[in-house]
């Protein structure tokens, strides 16, 4: 699970910036797994998202001693391995991966999913449809969503890694949102729960 | 945000909607819960947008990606590693003797329960290489041969060969003093009331406050056991591990018993040790099991004390049941098997506990 904001003690980063491997290797176990899970996000291709990963940590060591602690070194990485995958896929002659136009797709109709797919215990079946509806997604959105959904970054941290004004961020998410919503129906059972939810 | 504002889609993008939802920041947490409860039009939307949220963030989860990132670590370590490794303490044996004396004379309950059961189910089974990992320095035993390591707590860990312990120089600052093990490790807690010694193990936790017990947790494999040898140890499956609607409590043991965690369906099987010794806290001595003529509840009852059991009989059909046998040091089983030979019973081991059948005597 990431672990949104928790702060990477100052002691590891000497330790890294000294030489340790052990401290180095706490680093990149710490996050790993989440940038794993942006990278395959962000491309299908998952021996280039596991190059890029490698890369990006090996340029890390071995640049260790002139680079300074980012003030968030969560948001450094994930930014730093966009930039590689991007790159990585422009060297290996990949087609450029293009937004697709938010509003082109407005009107089309999604695939029908009749299931309740905001209900809250949602079966592995719905889960995988509300999988496949975030697949159909343009590429920014699905990436804005993993990052504020999944990774937990706040918007502005989004805009940051994405390399977008604050009010793009905004947007992606937002037309996103709509556009999941209005393929979803929503549970009636699943008031009850919310009812008791709210007896807490 | 503006009233009309309050459609699934806008609540389900706001910021502090989001932080509500995930109880991240406690402004959110309380400002939209007064919001909630005094504006009931918004809670339908609010519900929806809620569970949009964490639907999503479901969705995202992945397959536990540990392998990949071990083996991602592989091939980023050879090209790190050239000029020197970090040097590792040569590992020492102990007589078994030593470990025995060593073990603390401790017999405090720890009564955690279901606290440590988080829940929700939604989150996969956290790796211990993810955990609070600043400050901690782990120790790799790829050797055959065990290897001793002093905490500055007092506490003493036998690292098994192949097996691999994360432990902090200090926990002075901390609140517990948490561990993390893979393979195999016999821990003699020192006793510290106010820092509870919490060990995490793949998918489970064992928690106490001063004992002396062991942990076999492989990677891979059918079962995690937990024995102890003395104190009392709670052990229970992490949240996410365990299927819904089956929760499993934590299960707390005792002196002489040991829980087996089958992975195969998640569940928890408590049985006696191998060899169970004499409690080093009993006051019964080996010349104490010499009966003459004794009531058989009574020769129960000082088995029970000496080695902290249960044993389950019936006393009414039992009642005219006699015992006369110079016992001593044999070993538990031994006992159980000459007192049920003699008064014509047979024995039976249940959830470390001993269960006597008997037809009764004349």
């Amino acid at each position: 699970m990431p672990q949104p904001n928790t702060p990477l003690n100052d002691n590891i980063w000497r330790l890294f910036k000294a030489g340790d491997t052990a401290a180095f290797e706490a680093l990149y176990r710490f996050y790993a797994a989440a940038l794993l899970n942006y990278g395959n996000k962000i491309s299908s291709d998952r021996t280039l998202v596991e190059d890029s990963i490698q890369d990006l940590f090996f340029e890390l060591w071995k640049s260790r001693e002139r680079t300074t602690e980012p003030n968030s070194v969560r948001l450094y990485l994930f930014k730093a391995l966009r930039y590689k995958i991007y790159r990585n896929i422009k060297a290996n002659d990949f087609t450029n991966a293009v937004d697709i136009d938010t509003e082109r797709f407005e009107d089309l109709a999604f695939p029908s999913h009749e299931a309740n797919l905001i209900g809250f215990e949602i079966e592995s079946l719905q889960m995988e449809n509300l999988r496949a509806l975030i697949r159909d997604l343009p590429a920014r959105q699905q990436e804005a969503i993993n990052l504020r959904y999944y990774h937990g970054f706040s918007n502005e941290e989004v805009a940051a890694i994405m390399g977008v004004n604050y009010q793009s961020a905004c947007n992606f998410l937002f037309a996103a949102i709509r556009k999941l919503k209005l393929n979803l129906k929503i549970s009636v059972s699943s008031f009850a729960i919310f009812l008791k939810f709210f007896l807490f | 945000m503006d009233r009309r504002n309050f459609s699934v889609e806008s609540l389900a993008s706001n910021e502090s909607f989001i932080d509500w939802v995930h109880q991240s920041d406690p402004e959110a947490v309380k400002y939209w819960d007064l919001y909630l409860a005094s504006h009931p039009d918004i809670r339908e939307n609010a519900q929806k947008a809620r569970a949009l949220v964490l639907n999503l963030k479901a969705a995202q989860g992945q397959d536990n990606a540990s392998e990949q990132v071990d083996a991602l670590w592989n091939k980023l370590q050879q090209r790190v590693e050239a000029p020197h490794k970090p040097t590792k303490p040569a590992p020492r044996t102990l007589h078994p003797l030593a470990i025995l004396t060593t073990c603390m004379l401790v017999c405090v309950l720890s009564t955690f329960g279901v606290l440590f059961l988080r829940q929700h189910n939604d989150q996969p089974v956290p790796n211990y290489h993810n955990e609070h990992l600043a400050d901690y320095s782990e120790q790799i035993n790829y050797s055959e041969v065990p290897m001793q390591i002093s905490l500055e707590d007092g506490t003493v860990v036998m690292l098994e060969g192949h097996s691999r312990l994360k432990y902090k120089y200090t926990f002075s600052k901390d609140s517990a003093r948490h561990v993390y093990l893979l393979g195999k490790a016999h821990f003699d807690v020192a006793k510290n009331p106010h820092k509870p010694f919490i060990v995490h193990s793949n998918e489970i936790v064992a928690r106490v406050l001063g004992t002396s017990f062991r942990v076999d947790s492989p990677e891979d494999g059918d079962a995690i056991v937990v024995a102890v040898k003395t104190g009392q140890v709670s052990v229970f499956a992490i949240a996410g591990n365990t299927p819904a609607n089956h929760r499993q409590g934590g299960i707390v043991l005792s002196p002489n018993q040991q829980v087996a965690y089958k992975r195969k369906d998640r569940s928890f099987e408590k049985t006696l040790i191998e060899s169970p010794a004499l409690l080093p806290t009993t006051a019964i001595k080996p010349n104490d099991f010499h009966f003459d003529n004794t009531p058989i509840a009574k020769v129960f009852k000082t088995i029970e004390s000496a080695y902290g059991l249960e044993i389950i009989f019936n006393d009414e059909v039992m009642k005219n049941c006699y015992l006369t046998a110079p016992l001593g040091a044999e070993s538990l089983q031994d006992k159980l098997k000459i007192i049920c030979e003699t008064i014509g019973a047979s024995y039976e081991t249940i959830d470390a506990k001993i269960i006597i059948t008997s037809p009764g005597c004349q």
